[in-house]
């Protein structure tokens, strides 16, 4: 029991398109419901701008937008999820876009694989691998790097051939 | 009156004749008078002339005064004028009384006379003026009468003979003197010549005397200027101011002279006088003799024509009375004569034929009205002659008529049973078209009931059906709600299993309750999401059904206006049953009254027969041809029964009429000896024809 414990891992699970990620739950405050946006000029096109929590302003990045996705309209099931980031040393509380926040989820860390170093659709030091529910694969998210990374998280390639 | 014809022409002759002598009278009368007004008409232009001639006689008079006017001195002319005019004015009344006459025959002449009275007048005015003005008589008076103009002539001969005197003391002014001389000469020859102008009356010579005083004027202007000159002695000079002076002065006054003087105005009167005028009085005097002549020509003329005209027409008006006496009694005696005669030969025509003898005709001898009248008797008599013919052969036509209407008669109550029957039956049939057209109103009414029901349940369904919309609308927004709920409560179980995955070990617990609250809210999320699915299809079958109840109404009650307008058409049917019903009444109504006219037909055959009878008897008192006696040449047909055929009247108008009682089919009973029609005494003919229907009658 005890050695099941430590290697359990809790993760909360989210949706971008048809993809299911995965964020270390370490890393999450809260969930919030889709509130009023403020768009502060002059921000890089991935941020949505701010939301006011309980009083402090929190940056949101459209996670569709960082993954290369698409724009869509935002539904009842958009949800911002609140993170809590160590960048450069200082923990930064950054909030990310979802289309949907589905659970928080166990996996074991035997569970997680590497993810292929071939034909992935977004770069791999990104992602800390893939886990798997039932027949569903979840990508698991290293999110400080996400964030840290100010560019598009697609695959080199993909980039050079989309270029 | 009962006159005879001849003496009615004679009368008529005398009264003709004795009328034409009261107008020969009469005639005779008016010619008298008409030569009474030839007489007044003669006066009239005796009239005429003593007018012409008092015009004449005026006219010499004003001539006469004329002249006195011309030679009379100034004071007498002004009377001479007065008198003047007051004879001109008599004279034109008179002329206007000529001129009112209107004499037809002088107006020529008059017009003539009055153009010469015009010319005169006009020169007559000219005289006036002139002999009024009497110039010369003034310039006598200048030069004569102690006038400025011989004072100053003596004063400048006195003066000129002491400035000849004054230069007689000098001895070298004889020059000088004989200018004074030469100056004394000229001034005594213009008086000379200015006295020898004014006698004068030819207006040249005047002209050739006033050149010479001009001439006189130049050579007096030099003499003074030559003295002007040769003067010294201031007495001498005093001398010749003086004779300058005195000479201006006979200059002025001389001048006056001279000019009146060749004026001469007298001279012009005089001859004006002498000349033109007189000619214009000539021509007046012409004229009026001339009218006056016409009309004693025309006066005679006038006389004789009229008196010898009236003895012409006296004696041409006795002549025609008289042959006009004898003539009309001439003829007046043959026409009567021949008009008698023609007469008494149409008489004796019409006579024959008023006793019934059509046999005769009269002789017609010649084509005047008499002749058109005999002829037109013949024609008469002809005629009558056919007509008495066909009428006897009518009658005949006519018993033979009134035997086959009879027939016919019963031919026709028959057709009218028939018809009877005929009514009955459709009659029937119409009472039962009617009750099946009474069965259909009715169903047709309760189809409408129905479908008027089923229309407003229809409505009520839509209703019942949209309010189940409204419903199932108000449980999807609850749902809705619910839905809302089960996210939250999602959020929160997210939530807290963040918080408890955040707590580790400490949050297990916790984390399992949220887990399981969160599974819940997810449970409650998809069943609200199928009760919404459900409540949508719900309300989309709603309205499909309300609209298909909203469709089925308008169906409905089109279905119950059909039943109606059914319903309507049954009741015309109805109605048109009925007219049906009351045409057929009518139909029966008409059939028995047809059976009672073939009554009425079959009674007056029988009276026809009757009078075809009397007409035949009537039609033989005229004698047709010479070579039969009196006999009737008509035979009567047989008598024509009088029994009709009954037709039962119904009782109900549209009841079945009973079969009219049979009609007389048998042999027609003929009236014979007990036929009341053969009373006239006329001959009957009872042969075989009619021996059977008088059996008949015996079996009776």
């Amino acid at each position: 029991m005890t050695t099941m414990t430590t290697t359990l891992t809790s993760y909360i699970t989210f949706k971008l398109g048809d993809e299911l990620f995965a964020i270390d739950v370490a890393r999450v405050r809260e969930v919030l419901d889709l509130t009023e946006i403020t768009r502060v000029p002059t921000s890089p096109p991935y941020m949505r701008g701010v939301v006011n929590v309980r009083g402090s302003a929190i940056p949101v990045v459209d996670l569709r937008y960082k993954f290369g996705l698409p724009p869509t309209p935002d539904t009842v099931n958009t949800r911002i999820v609140v993170l809590e980031l160590e960048l450069d040393g200082e923990v930064a509380v950054v909030g990310g876009l979802a289309d949907s926040v589905h659970e928080v989820l166990e996996l074991e860390r035997s569970q997680i694989r590497e993810p292929p170093r071939i034909a992935m659709r977004w770069r791999a030091d990104m992602i800390e691998g893939l886990g798997k529910k039932g027949e569903q694969f979840i990508i698991v998210l290293d999110i400080a790097r996400v964030f840290a990374t100010d560019g598009s998280l697609l695959a080199e390639p993909a980039e050079a051939a989309a270029s | 009156m009962n006159l005879s014809i001849r003496a009615k022409i004679l009368g008529l002759s005398i009264f003709l004749l004795a009328s034409l002598a009261v107008m020969a009278g009469m005639g005779i009368f008016e010619l008298r008078s008409a030569n009474e007004r030839t007489e007044q008409l003669t006066m009239m232009t005796d009239a005429t002339g003593r007018l012409a001639a008092q015009v004449r006689g005026q006219q010499a008079k004003l001539t006469r005064i004329e002249r006195d006017l011309v030679l009379l001195k100034d004071k007498d002319k002004a009377k001479a004028a007065a008198e003047f005019d007051s004879v001109m004015r008599t004279r034109d009344e008179l002329r206007q009384q000529l001129r009112d006459l209107r004499n037809p025959a002088i107006a020529t002449k008059l017009e003539e006379m009055e153009t010469a009275i015009k010319e005169y007048d006009e020169l007559a005015k000219q005289v006036r003026t002139l002999a009024l003005k009497a110039s010369n008589e003034r310039a006598t008076a200048i030069l004569t009468s102690g006038g400025a103009g011989d004072k100053a002539t003596e004063d400048m001969f006195t003066t000129l003979h002491a400035l000849d005197a004054e230069l007689a003391r000098r001895a070298d002014a004889s020059g000088l003197r004989i200018e004074v001389w030469q100056a004394l000469a000229q001034i005594a020859q213009t008086a000379d010549d200015e006295k020898e102008m004014i006698l004068d009356d030819d207006p040249e010579a005047m002209q050739v005397e006033a050149r010479h005083i001009e001439e006189r004027k130049e050579v007096l202007r030099k003499n003074f200027a030559a003295l002007d000159r040769g003067v010294t002695t201031s007495e001498e000079k005093r001398l010749l101011a003086t004779v300058h002076t005195l000479y201006a002065a006979f200059e002025t006054s001389h001048g006056k002279a001279r000019e009146l003087a060749l004026e001469n105005a007298d001279v012009a009167a005089v001859r004006l006088v002498t000349g033109k005028s007189i000619e214009a009085v000539l021509k007046v005097g012409k004229a009026s003799d001339e009218i006056v002549d016409i009309e004693n020509a025309e006066a005679k003329a006038g006389q004789l024509a009229g008196a010898s005209a009236y003895a012409t027409a006296r004696v041409l008006m006795v002549i025609a009375f008289v042959l006009a006496l004898a003539l009309g009694i001439g003829v007046s005696i043959v026409v009567s004569r021949y008009i008698a005669g023609a007469m008494a030969n149409a008489s004796s025509l019409v006579r024959a034929v008023a006793s019934g003898d059509l046999t005769h005709t009269a002789t017609v001898t010649n084509q005047d009205e008499i002749g058109r009248m005999l002829h037109t008797l013949n024609d008469m008599v002809e005629n009558l002659r056919r007509v008495a013919r066909d009428v006897a052969a009518s009658a005949t036509s006519v018993a033979t008529g009134s035997e086959q209407m009879s027939a016919t008669a019963g031919q026709v109550a028959e057709g009218a049973g028939q018809q009877g029957a005929a009514t009955e039956e459709t009659t029937a049939a119409m009472e039962e078209m009617a009750a099946s057209v009474q069965q259909n109103a009715d169903n047709a009414q309760q189809t409408d009931r129905l479908a008027s029901k089923a229309s407003s349940d229809a409505q009520e369904s839509g209703q019942a059906v949209a309010e189940t919309v409204s419903a199932m609308k108000n449980i999807a927004e609850k749902i809705g709600i619910i839905e809302e709920i089960a996210r939250k409560t999602d959020l929160l179980a997210l939530n807290a299993a963040v918080e408890a995955a955040r707590a580790g070990e400490h949050g297990k617990g916790f984390a399992v309750v949220a887990s399981e609250v969160r599974k819940l809210a997810e449970r409650s999320a998809t069943a609200a999401a199928e009760i919404s699915a459900q409540s949508r299809q719900g309300v989309m079958l709603a309205e499909s059904a309300g609209t298909m109840l909203s469709r089925l109404v308008p169906d409905i009650r089109k279905t119950a206006e059909l039943v109606q307008e059914v319903s309507a058409a049954s009741r015309e049917q109805s109605t048109g049953i009925e007219q049906t019903n009351k045409a057929l009444q009518d139909l029966d109504r008409v059939t028995q009254q047809n059976a009672s006219a073939a009554e009425q037909m079959a009674a007056t055959a029988a009276e026809l027969s009757n009078q075809a009878q009397q007409l035949q008897t009537a039609v033989a008192f005229f004698q047709l041809e010479t070579t039969r006696g009196a006999t009737p040449a008509v035979r009567l047909p047989r008598a024509v029964s009088t029994r009709i055929p009954r037709i039962a009247t119904p009782t109900k108008p549209v009841k079945p009429m009973r079969r009219p009682a049979k009609l007389a089919s048998g042999p027609t009973p003929t009236m014979g000896r007990n036929g009341h029609a053969a009373a006239r005494g006329i001959e009957l003919d009872l042969g075989s024809p009619s021996s059977d229907d008088d059996e008949m009658f015996e079996r009776h």
